[in-house]
């Protein structure tokens, strides 16, 4: 089956079984098809002794890291028309994705049946929660401004609630919502960038947008959040607070595999799509944890096809919840994410004088 | 001036030392005050109250009178030689007990010590200051010749120490190193720089498996495993010599696995570390091959021993492996960042013989496995109690 027709399925219509016997169909010939194309993919599953594997969880993956230390790619060069970056500190390094057209236009697709099974098919308005400079600079593209333009799609007339400055665009907001009153309105960002300079500048001026029907999805991770002591009911509780009657959506999702996002369902659960998928492993040897029980995450995706990563593991933490059984109807794996690895206690590198 | 030292914390000493400790006089090399007062500290150290701790224990060992007695013979002109003054040092935070050490060397050779310890809490830290200090109560002449203090990434304070120092002992990787350095020191004061090192072992299969087993395994697991094999001494290859080396092989493995199921607990964050390597090393090193039982071990078998082996360092339990066809071949890999080799079987004046004969530039310790993390007063390659004391000569 090519992706176009898996891009068919319905995004959450299908059970684990189903999808078991799909993807290691799948995921086995897209895993010959990178050895043959991407010369270091084949050294490393030598190395590793891969041959053939008789499930999804016996079949090899890579640590999400080695897409900054190394440029993996599976098309030829000139074939490369964008490279992602994950949008790391300063100073740090950042992962290199390489898409062709073809991946590259998965991405859009696989977005676009995720998402639309949460806020309809129709394009709607749409308010991001960022400031246009962040999609001015193509050269620089990174995770974000990625993340603003892959949404972009769902609108069908958009705005940006911040300006240059990230300050928030208070009368332009309110304008455009009551333009928008009669309608359903989506709010897009990131967990941070909404909390920072959203939330807290509503805040601070004492306004509510008495918002009637809209949907704030978000993602970029908790990691900040965590610091600043804010829990996910606490976040969706705030920003009902100062937007009105609005749905909060968490998403989970990565560079890595951009478009095969795990969005968070009315229950609070991040569901795995038809198109990809998570497996929790134990870190003391990799083998899969049980329903509950903490471990690594492994995301799983039959996208990628210009560059071998379609099994990642990840450096966060996370637990499965349920499978086909979540009561918000969907089927296949549903999850939490409990953060990144805890990286403090390994006595660690001498390095104690560098910032 | 005076501001920037309210950002220090004190463990052993206070501000008036401070002010002071640029002043006091050098004592002469294994000054009678200091060996009383390390004698007083070993026994404290060794004491039944501190249990379970085995660096600060072999610390101890090290300081007592009889093992700093025959250590100073080897200085036969040590009545000719007096301390530089005072000795900024800046302990690394991947050895616990590492402060300590540095201080041995700075006291020994008759100097006052500015020991600047790493943010990063270790128990261990804690315990041997709560112990200095209690020994400094007995001997109170020496208190002014130990500060021992933690202060946050603070380059005022690093740049006034350093101007005032002697000698300055950095402990680190390069970039902590280059970043102290930035920090002048005065024209004729010495500094030294003790950067990230790489280690390995080599065994003599046929030798290994007459001895037992458990024994080396045990020793082995000291070397690396105690410290998270992130030690400077710590091997990150294992260069195996010798006959029966797929046998050796097999019982190394399964004898070091009964040691590390039974003490040790590998992080989480090192089971995705040791991925990352396994996949870089294969990108790398052609024909390499991973075998592991679980991620507490990874062996990463080369087929070939080329010189950049020195830059893949991974820790908790990683160990690369090469089978030699004769011990020559190591001189590849024998570049300035060696430091030790430890070895099994009787290779210790065949290695030496190799490092010097091929002028290799690193190698400064080969020692038994079970003796990585021995204690010395030559350090690098360096013979501190020489480098830090001046000699007077008189004719």
């Amino acid at each position: 089956m090519n992706y176009e027709k898996i891009l068919k399925l319905e995004p959450f219509g299908i059970t684990q079984a189903e999808k078991e016997s799909l993807f290691l169909g799948e995921l086995t010939k897209l895993i010959e098809f990178h050895r043959k194309n991407c010369e270091k993919y084949n050294k490393i599953l030598q190395t590793f002794g891969y041959e053939s594997a008789q499930s999804v969880s016996d079949l090899p993956f890579l640590p999400a890291r080695i897409f900054k230390e190394s440029e993996l790619i599976s098309v030829p060069k000139e074939e490369i028309f964008k490279t992602m970056t994950s949008s790391g500190t300063t100073g740090q390094k950042v992962s290199k994705i390489f898409l062709d057209r073809d991946t590259a236009a998965n991405q859009q697709k696989t977005l676009t049946r995720i998402v639309s099974n949460f806020t309809g098919k129709n394009r709607l308005p749409m308010i991001i929660i960022d400031s246009p400079s962040v999609i001015k600079n193509r050269a620089m593209f990174s995770a974000r401004g990625a993340g603003i333009l892959g949404f972009s799609i769902f609108a069908r007339k958009k705005i940006f609630a911040l300006d240059e400055n990230m300050n928030l665009n208070f009368s332009v907001l309110k304008e455009f919502i009551s333009e928008h009153k009669n309608e359903k309105i989506i709010l897009f960002g990131f967990t941070f960038m909404i909390w920072q300079y959203f939330y807290k500048a509503l805040k601070s001026i004492g306004e509510n947008l008495f918002m009637k029907d809209a949907i704030l999805i978000h993602g970029g991770g908790w990691k900040k959040l965590a610091n600043e002591k804010v829990s996910s009911m606490e976040f969706k509780a705030a920003l009902k607070d100062v937007c009105g009657n609005i749905a909060v959506s968490d998403y989970y999702g990565m560079v890595e595999q951009t478009g095969c996002i795990y969005m968070e369902c009315e229950k609070g659960h991040l569901h795995a799509s038809t198109y990809s998928d998570i497996i929790i492993r134990k870190p003391h040897d990799f083998s899969v944890c049980n329903i509950g029980e903490n471990g690594i995450i492994q995301v799983i995706s039959l996208l990628p096809k210009s560059y071998p990563g379609n099994l990642i593991l990840t450096e966060d933490e996370g637990e499965l919840l349920g499978i086909d059984n979540c009561p918000c109807g969907r089927k296949g794996k549903y999850f939490r994410v409990n953060g990144r690895i805890k990286n403090a206690e390994i006595r660690g590198c001498s390095d104690t004088f560098n910032r | 001036m005076e501001n920037i030292f309210n950002n220090i914390k004190y463990l052993v000493g206070n501000e008036d030392i401070l002010k002071n400790i640029a002043k006091v006089p050098p004592l002469p090399l294994f000054s009678d005050l200091v060996v009383d007062f390390f004698n007083s500290l070993s026994r404290r150290l060794m004491s039944k109250e501190i249990k379970g701790e085995s660096d600060i224990f072999t610390l101890g060992f090290w300081l007592r009178r009889a093992s700093l007695e025959l250590a100073k013979k080897s200085y036969i002109d040590a009545e000719e030689r007096i301390g530089w003054g005072m000795v900024f040092h800046i302990a690394p935070s991947n050895i616990p007990i590492q402060f300590a050490v540095s201080l041995v060397y700075a006291l020994i050779s008759g100097n006052a010590s500015v020991v600047r310890v790493s943010n990063k809490k270790f128990h261990q830290v804690d315990i041997i200051c709560r112990e200095i200090n209690e020994c400094i109560k007995e001997y109170p002449e020496i208190a002014p010749y130990i500060l021992i203090i933690r202060y946050d990434h603070n380059d005022a304070i690093t740049k006034a120490l350093s101007a005032w120092c002697d000698a300055r002992l950095i402990w680190g990787g390069d970039n902590t190193i280059n970043t102290v350095r930035l920090s002048p020191i005065p024209p004729r004061s010495i500094d030294l720089g003790f950067a990230d090192r790489y280690s390995f072992t080599v065994i003599d299969a046929d030798a290994y498996l007459k001895l037992n087993k458990e024994k080396v395994a045990n020793d082995f697991y000291n070397d690396t495993y105690f410290s998270d094999q992130n030690a400077c001494s710590s091997p990150r290859l294992i260069v195996w010599i010798g006959i029966n080396v797929a046998e050796a092989k097999k019982t190394f493995r399964k004898s070091l696995k009964a040691q590390t199921d039974k003490r040790y607990k590998m992080s989480d964050i090192a089971a995705s570390n040791k991925l990352l390597t396994t996949a870089l090393a294969a990108i790398r090193f052609d024909d390499a091959k991973e075998i592991k039982e679980d991620n507490t071990a990874i062996w990463l078998e080369i087929s070939n021993l080329e010189e950049d082996i020195v830059h893949y360092k991974e820790n908790s339990g990683y160990f690369f492996e090469y089978t030699a066809g004769n011990l020559e071949e190591i001189t590849v890999i024998l570049k300035k960042e060696c430091q030790t080799i430890t070895y099994i079987g009787d290779l210790g004046e065949k290695l030496r013989k190799i490092v010097i004969s091929s002028g290799a530039r690193g190698v400064d310790r080969i020692v038994p496995v079970g003796r990585g993390m021995d204690l010395s007063l030559v350090w690098d390659g360096i013979d501190l109690p020489l480098a830090l004391s001046r000699q007077i000569s008189v004719v």
